[in-house]
């Protein structure tokens, strides 16, 4: 029935409908004029509905076809990507509306929406996509089976109702399927979400021309610690070592340092690090981390790991770094380490990169160094110190929005000038004065503190909690870790950017709908903390539930002898008792028959064994009778039920089913 | 080993339908009577499952796995809908029209819902008429067959079929249902009766006397002679009527077989019943004779009956309705 049959009204509004919801999650990937011409051509549709428009000639429909080619092209650099693929599977799905008049064109329509559905979970995971995707599924389904009913007056509840209950029954099987179905490796490799656009951290830090630092509550990682938890103020999070300054712009470099006596095997290590320059003893923090995709390779950790997760590298810098850019959600488990202070050492071409700063430029600041280290002592920790408490005093302020240094002496102009700014001045400026002290100095990037959640023992981490930091390198301690901002603003350090920045600025003010703004009232707390461990909870154990930890999960539950024969007999098994359970239920149909109804029917299948059928019409006691004419030894026992029989069902007395039941186990 | 012909595997195809879905007056779809397999846009949706399910395997997503396993449990699913649509339902043949060959016969039939209710089930013979019906409860419906042949009334298997709710499958059953009705021959007026040609041996009695002969009145048919029509009393008291008139015997015609101008049986046949349907028309009494049966001149809706029953079932080698033809075990319904 697959046919040119004309799709009635009530369908084809439902074919726009689910049109319309499941363009709605990937309209951020689409160029807009798609977006545009998608909605026009839904809006023509319900025109030509009405009765008040025509089928668009094929020219305009030729035209809008390379609009959505054109803005393709345009918008795409490169050309092919899964963005543009899905532009233009969207582009199609709305243009087929426009010329869909028979069943055949409108299940198209649909399969497409599938598809689409397929797509938006490549860009994003997350619960409530998966919700509202599931809503998708189900108006799809409502679309597609009012293709096949033929009644014009479909109501819309029990259309939804049924498609809803529809995904309900097919939820057993698709859990089943879920968990037990062998995951494939990719066949091919494909291109990827493009994640350049996201906000977060960078390897290359210029304060000086940052005039407001956005601030974004978009989830960065989550760690997981299996027994203790770091407290606040020893949360620092590193991702980057900014080790390089060009009088404007802090880079990480240390992917390209090749020295002829350093192998990169030797600076970058797969192994946890145990020997060569340092030795490590074992930190008190084991800890999981998943950390959401950011397009750029490095990955977090709390310092020196005695573990180094599959796919990455252990920098010298003391920085872990996936060998791909992280494209896709990631989960990777840590056993904290702690170099031991005396093991580590320093080659001198290291030293010489960590003290280097351009040959010109911040001079007054260079002198202040000198200065300043020769007051201490040449001790670089109580020159460390006596920085400290310069940035504490009052005239250095800790804020989001500082003033531009866009100068060519960018230090010299916060330091002596401006004094306004955050993290990353102070972090920069300290580690410029340190390096012009001739102590071997770096900054930092990563992100400080972060949202404990107790009854998980997680800690959450946003992106405005990131953050930038110093380290010194002091012979004999190894590298130490300073913090100036930590100065300048201690409430940043142990309780947040929130109470740092105080009543004067806005905690939030590109996201005025973010949950987290609103942490203070207690309802929109409760369910935003309820909100995020469910999200948690469906990250850890549905969507990252992939081959390995599918395999690692099906192990531990069906043992490891003859795995595979083991889960392919549970799933034969499995699908099968779904289905026998499903058939029962769907195809069972209750015979509601009063009980000396039912009685009766199991005399006649009594009967029916020894061959004896009614025939039409023919009324009980004739039909006991025919059969005592024609087998003697039944005759007593089949004319006593039916006497039995004819008097509880048409007599005047109440029946008197036992002796029915006792009649009946005669024969 | 001679290659079994299209013709042959077909014949092969109707016994077997017929020994598992033998015809009666009612049938109820059950295992043994549904059949059930993908449609097209089925396979399609198949198809769809896989490159979803290869779109998640190349970018390790779980979700669109997800996604591809929702879209076979459907598939799956939508089998049991699909077939649960149909289970259950009973057809019953309540009656069809007489007609003559090449007629379109009005079939009476009743959908037994069965307690459940129907979607869009589509029924009737595929080159014939088909109509969809979504119910409840139980549905008399009339459908539209063209009789090819004389004699008792075969359409041949009805199709039910339904593919709701997804379109994922169609289950479909071949339903042969009895009907005892009769078909008579197609009927011929190309030839003048008898009478009139001078055959008979009452030739050249063109003309009757008429009044003398007047016997009463009945209610007007539109098959009457407008000559016949009492319009007198229909300006007296617009009631419209006819006239009968008492033919005297000498004015009857017989009809024979043998004497007929068609070159088959089935030309005579129909040559025949086209006479007696006009000389019923024009009230003249008339007899039959076919080999082996006499009627005896008569007039009259009866005895046209009898007449053109008689052309139905002559030489078509069943002349009793097949319901108390059928032989073997009797089954229990």
């Amino acid at each position: 029935m697959l046919s040119d049959a004309q799709v009635s009204r009530i369908s084809t509004l439902w074919l726009i409908a689910a049109l319309l919801s499941v363009l709605f999650p990937i309209w951020k990937q689409v160029p807009l004029l798609i977006i545009l011409t998608g909605c026009l051509s839904a809006g023509w549709r319900i025109a030509i509905l009405q009765g008040r428009g025509h089928w668009p000639p094929f020219l305009l429909r030729l035209g809008l076809i390379l609009i959505a080619l054109v803005s393709v092209v345009v918008s795409f650099r490169p050309l092919i990507s899964l963005e543009s693929s899905v532009s233009i599977l969207a582009a199609g799905y709305a243009f087929k509306l426009l010329e869909m008049r028979s069943q055949r064109d409108a299940l198209v329509v649909v399969y497409i929406g599938y598809f689409l559905v397929a797509t938006a979970v490549l860009f994003s995971q997350t619960l409530l996509q998966t919700l509202y995707l599931m809503f998708c599924l189900v108006m799809l389904i409502a679309a597609q089976q009012g293709l096949f009913r033929e009644m014009d007056t479909t109501p819309v509840v029990s259309s939804i109702r049924f498609a809803g209950l529809l995904a309900f029954q097919a939820a057993p099987l698709t859990i089943l399927l879920f968990i037990l179905v062998p995951r494939m490796g990719p066949l091919w490799s494909v291109p990827l979400p493009d994640n350049s656009g996201r906000v977060g951290l960078t390897d290359a830090m210029t304060p000086g021309d940052i005039a407001r630092l956005s601030r974004s509550d978009e989830l960065v990682f989550r760690a997981r610690f299996a027994a203790d938890v770091p407290p606040a103020q020893q949360r620092y999070w590193r991702a980057v070592v900014l080790d390089q300054f060009d009088g404007k712009t802090w880079k990480q470099t240390d992917k390209l340092f090749s020295v002829a006596a350093m192998s990169q095997k030797n600076w970058v290590s797969k192994q946890p690090v145990t020997e060569g320059w340092w030795k490590n003893r074992l930190g008190s923090y084991q800890y999981e981390v998943m950390m959401e995709p950011t397009g750029k390779p490095w990955m977090y950790s709390l310092g020196a790991v005695g573990t180094v997760a599959e796919k990455s590298y252990f920098y010298r810098t003391m920085r872990l770094a996936s060998e791909q850019p992280v494209d896709s959600r990631l989960l990777y488990s840590l056993d904290g380490m702690l170099p031991r202070a005396r093991s580590v050492s320093m080659p001198g071409w290291l030293v010489e990169l960590n003290t280097r700063i351009p040959v010109v430029g911040n001079d007054r600041s260079r002198q202040y160094a000198l200065r300043l280290f020769n007051q201490a002592g040449e001790d670089p920790v109580k020159m460390a110190g006596r920085l400290l408490s310069l940035f504490r005093q009052d005239d250095f302020y800790y804020t989001l929005s500082p003033p531009l240094y866009d100068q060519s002496s960018t230090i010299d102009q916060f330091l002596f000038e401006g004094r306004r700014g955050f993290c990353a001045h102070y972090a920069g400026a300290f580690v410029y004065l340190m390096r012009a002290a001739g102590v071997p100095a770096r900054v930092i990037g990563g992100y400080q503190g972060g949202e404990f959640k107790e009854d998980e023992n997680l800690i959450q981490v946003r992106q405005f909690d990131a953050h930038a930091w110093a380290e010194i390198w002091v012979a004999g301690q190894g590298w130490l870790r300073f913090d100036p901002t930590a100065a300048v603003s201690p409430q940043r350090i142990a309780s947040g950017l929130e109470a740092a920045i105080g009543p004067a600025e806005t905690f939030l003010p590109d996201s005025p709908l973010s949950l987290y703004r609103y942490r203070q009232s207690g309802i929109i707390n409760r369910v935003r903390l309820v909100f995020e461990k469910a999200e948690y909870q469906w990250q850890r154990s549905v969507v990252n539930f992939k081959q390995d930890q599918q395999e690692a999960f099906l192990r531990s539950l069906l043992g490891d002898k003859d795995f595979y024969w083991r889960q392919a007999t549970a799933l034969a098994l499995g699908v099968s008792l779904i289905l026998a359970v499903l058939s029962l239920t769907l195809l069972y149909r209750r015979q509601s028959l009063p009980p000396l109804q039912k009685l009766y029917a199991r005399f006649l299948k009594k009967m029916a064994r020894k061959g004896f059928v009614p025939r039409d019409g023919e009324a009980e006691l004739s039909f006991a009778r025919r059969i005592s004419k024609s087998d003697d030894t039944l005759a007593e026992p089949v004319m006593s039920f039916c006497e039995a029989y004819i008097q509880a069902a048409y007599g005047e007395n109440g029946s008197e089913m036992h002796e029915l039941k006792r009649l009946l186990t005669r024969f | 080993m001679k290659r079994m012909p299209a013709a042959a595997i077909r014949q092969r195809y109707h016994q077997w339908l017929d020994r598992r879905i033998p015809p009666a007056p009612r049938v109820t779809l059950d295992q043994q009577r549904i059949f059930i397999l993908p449609t097209i846009g089925g396979y399609i949706w198949l198809s769809v499952t896989v490159l979803i399910f290869i779109l998640a395997a190349n970018y390790a997503n779980s979700l669109a796995f997800g996604l591809s396993f929702f879209m076979v449990s459907l598939f799956m699913l939508s089998i049991l809908h699909t077939w649960k649509n149909l289970a259950g339902m009973t057809l019953v043949s309540k009656s069809a029209d007489s007609g003559h060959a090449g007629d379109l016969i009005s079939v009476h039939l009743q959908l037994q819902s069965g307690g459940r209710g129907r979607q869009s089930v589509r029924l009737g013979w595929p080159e014939n008429e088909q109509v969809t019906y979504s119910f409840e409860t139980n549905q008399d419906f009339t459908l539209q067959v063209k009789a090819k042949s004389r004699g008792w009334f075969r359409p041949g298997r009805m199709k039910v079929e339904s593919v709701y709710p997804l379109g994922f499958c169609r289950a479909w059953s071949w339903v042969q249902l009895e009907m005892h009705t009769l078909i008579y021959p197609r009927a011929d007026f190309s030839h003048p009766v008898p009478s009139l040609l001078g055959v008979g041996e009452e030739s050249g009695r063109q003309t009757r006397s008429g009044q003398d002969d007047f016997a009463g009145f009945r209610r007007y048919k539109e098959t009457d002679l407008s000559g016949h029509v009492d319009w007198k009393g229909y300006a007296r008291t617009s009631e419209l009527n006819t006239k009968l008139f008492e033919e005297p015997l000498g004015h009857q015609v017989k009809l024979c077989l043998q004497h007929n101008p068609g070159v088959s049986l089935e030309d005579k046949l129909s040559v025949l019943a086209g006479w007696c349907l006009e000389c019923e028309a024009s009230n003249r009494p008339y007899s039959l004779s076919v080999p082996g049966t006499e009627l005896a001149a008569n007039i009259g809706h009866k005895h046209s009956k009898e007449c053109l029953e008689t052309l139905a079932l002559f030489a078509s080698g069943s002349d009793r309705a097949p319901g108390i033809k059928r032989s073997g075990g009797e089954r229990a319904e």
